[in-house]
């Protein structure tokens, strides 16, 4: 993925540029906003991390510059904590995803190969097949070789969000923000009892788990059978 | 220089320009009564000459001679006595009277004449015609009148005089009680700037605008005092809070230096460190949310809320892992709760009041979520049936940091009970503590909008 940083502490940015070149991704940084702005007209990527305090001009300003310009490209917006009501005016603004900090890379990762997905939902099928199961997101029903499976609405929720990210990793913040609209983090590990629930109910009868645990990082499914 | 319009701002200002108003309506009050009273006084000896007139021309063929004996008998009379009388033929001949002036045209005039008793008055005349050609001439001195002219100029210099005298002296009064409580005012916000935050505003307590101005001033200033309390009381917490995990993060950090460490120890040590480092910024975290929360300006994002479906749904959420870890969970909520509120903040309110019941109680114990409603209040009880927790602690818990010696041990920074209380002052509420007996008890009062 060709991705810009605009970021204009150098360390964070030279750190997230490293962290995401080793996953694979290109990494360009642009210490502030003037930058970012020229850059995004020069290049194209497949998504841009901006922070939303920058020097001169502000994350917020430089995205609707982006917006403004013709940029359509995906804007995951970071921004410092205690800032309850940025994320909304973030969104607002026109960024597809916004992420508190500090985070781990991981989370960062997920988030972005979750916004290249993006664009291919927008025609939700109403029917997902992946791991062996067939889910029917408009009637909320999920079946293994045509046999009920049922669930509690929240299971039934975080198993949506996973197939509709198959193959992709849903971390746990992305589930409590999607399934629980939560926007902070709770002590108690909810979300690993509700997926730990979700899979005793989805291994019974065939003994298999679609799900996998990716260590640090999240969940996933993958929609090989 | 000061413009005109700033000059009449200052209290000074606004004394003079209503002194002045006050000398021009003064004024022009006494104008209007002294003309409207000359111009009454007028009519008034008009309409007399004319009756009197009437009565001594007699009718249209009354003869000379009967004129004249009239005029002999009123000349005499004292009710006539300031009418003067004068009688002359078609050529201007002196037939009768004492008077002495030159003729007047026909009808009213202002004369000046002399009637033998003493120098030359002033006078009104009236000259009428008679049918047999004589012209008749009254004259009333206007002596009486100018008199009371005079009076009258007299009674209003002296109203005028007393009313610039009130004007000014109150004025300067009014500038000067003012300009004190301003002084007054100006004294105490500058102790204040210059450090002295115990400092109030004066209160002499007559209990005026100035009072309750000074009162207002004073209930912000004993916030501000209280908040700043609160900012010393939570500087030195986080000093001291920090401290410890730091020293620790330092020694692992040293730890992970020693040679006698392999590859995978090292990185043990720093895993350890990182999750640290986590644990630090999760208390900053919360730090920031509450102070953010307090700054209040979330208010303006309230919307109307469910507050039993909210409780239901968050404790629907924890139940799974409540009851994972040993405990067991009794939901009590029935009937609909409406209320005015953030949802995120809510949220996390009953979040933080579950994770508290869960996580400093021993396992065995049932903790209950009650949602009760009442026209207006509605409150949210979290208990639990454990060991509870001592009076005095109780209080002391809601403030940051606040932990109890017997829960050092148990993850968490002491924040948890803080932030409901910032929540629920948020949305109007108040937090109450109690020991059930047996267990602990939180409820949260939270104001329903009427109707």
């Amino acid at each position: 993925m060709r991705l810009m940083i605009v970021e204009d502490d150098t360390e964070t940015a030279a750190y997230l540029a490293r962290a995401l070149s080793e996953l694979g991704h290109q990494v360009v940084v642009a210490g502030d906003g003037r930058d970012a702005v020229f850059r995004a007209s020069e290049t194209i990527f497949d998504a841009i991390v901006l922070d939303r305090l920058l020097p001169n001009l502000d994350g917020m300003e430089v995205l609707r510059r982006f917006r403004a310009g013709g940029v359509m490209v995906p804007v995951l917006m970071l921004t410092a904590l205690g800032s309850l009501d940025n994320r909304v005016e973030g969104l607002e603004a026109g960024a597809d995803d916004y992420l508190v900090k500090p985070f781990a890379v991981a989370e960062l990762n997920a988030r972005l190969n979750a916004l290249m997905r993006r664009p291919q939902v927008v025609d939700d099928p109403g029917i997902l097949w992946v791991g062996g199961l067939e889910i029917n997101l408009f009637q909320r029903q999920v079946r293994r070789e045509g046999k009920l499976i049922a669930l509690q609405p929240r299971e039934f929720s975080i198993l949506a969000e996973l197939a509709r990210n198959a193959n992709r990793i849903v971390t746990r913040t992305m589930l409590l923000e999607r399934v629980w609209d939560y926007r902070f983090d709770p002590k108690t590990n909810i979300v690993e009892t509700h997926v730990s629930r979700l899979r005793t109910k989805l291994k019974l009868g065939s003994g298999t788990d679609p799900i996998t645990t990716i260590r640090g990082a999240g969940y996933m499914i993958s929609d090989a059978d | 220089m000061t413009p005109i319009s700033a000059r009449f701002r200052s209290v000074r200002g606004i004394a003079t320009l209503y002194g002045i108003a006050f000398a021009i309506v003064t004024a022009g009050f006494g104008i209007a009564v002294f003309l409207t009273t000359q111009s009454a006084l007028q009519h008034q000896v008009d309409e007399r000459l004319a009756s009197e007139a009437n009565v001594v021309a007699g009718a249209p063929n009354a003869s000379r001679a009967d004129v004249a004996r009239r005029l002999g008998a009123r000349e005499g009379r004292r009710s006539t006595s300031d009418i003067a009388y004068l009688l002359v033929d078609a050529g201007g001949r002196h037939i009768f009277g004492r008077l002495t002036l030159r003729l007047p045209p026909n009808g009213y005039s202002d004369v000046s004449f002399r009637d033998g008793v003493e120098g030359i008055d002033r006078g009104r005349a009236l000259s009428i015609r008679l049918s047999n050609g004589d012209r008749l001439v009254l004259v009333a001195d206007s002596e009486p009148v100018e008199a009371f002219d005079e009076l009258l100029v007299q009674i209003f210099a002296v109203a005028f005089g007393a009313a610039m005298v009130t004007g000014v002296v109150g004025g300067l009064a009014l500038s000067a009680t003012i300009g004190r409580r301003l002084v007054g005012m100006n004294r105490a916000a500058e102790a204040i700037i210059s450090g002295d935050l115990k400092q109030r505003m004066p209160i002499d307590g007559s209990g005026g605008e100035f009072d309750r101005q000074s009162a207002t001033l004073n209930r912000m200033l004993d916030r501000i005092d209280e908040l700043m309390a609160n900012l010393k009381q939570v500087s030195s917490d986080i000093a001291h809070d920090l401290r410890t995990p730091l020293v620790r993060l330092r020694n692992r950090l040293d730890l992970a230096l020693s040679p006698t460490l392999d590859l995978a120890g090292v990185q043990d040590e720093v895993r350890t460190g990182i999750a640290q480092v986590e644990d630090l910024l999760e208390l900053f975290g919360a730090l920031l949310r509450i102070s953010e929360i307090e700054a209040g300006d979330r208010r303006a994002g309230f919307k109307s809320i469910r507050l039993d479906l909210l409780a239901r749904d968050v404790a629907e959420t924890f139940q799974p892992a409540i009851e994972d870890s040993g405990r067991s969970m009794i939901i009590d909520i029935a009937d609909p709760v409406e209320m005015r509120g953030d949802k995120d903040l809510l949220t996390q309110l009953i979040v933080n009041l579950l994770e508290n019941a869960s996580r400093h109680t021993p396992r065995g114990t049932a903790i209950t979520i009650r949602v009760v409603g009442s026209p207006t209040a509605s409150t949210l009880i979290v208990a639990d049936n454990g060991p509870g927790v001592g009076g005095a602690d109780t209080i002391s818990l809601m403030r940051r940091f606040s932990r109890l010696e017997t829960s050092r041990s148990t993850p968490g920074h002491g924040l948890g009970l803080a932030l409901v209380d910032a929540v629920a002052r948020l949305h109007d509420g108040s937090v109450t503590l109690a020991n059930g007996e047996p267990g602990f008890v939180v409820a949260v009062s939270l104001p329903t909008p009427p109707g």
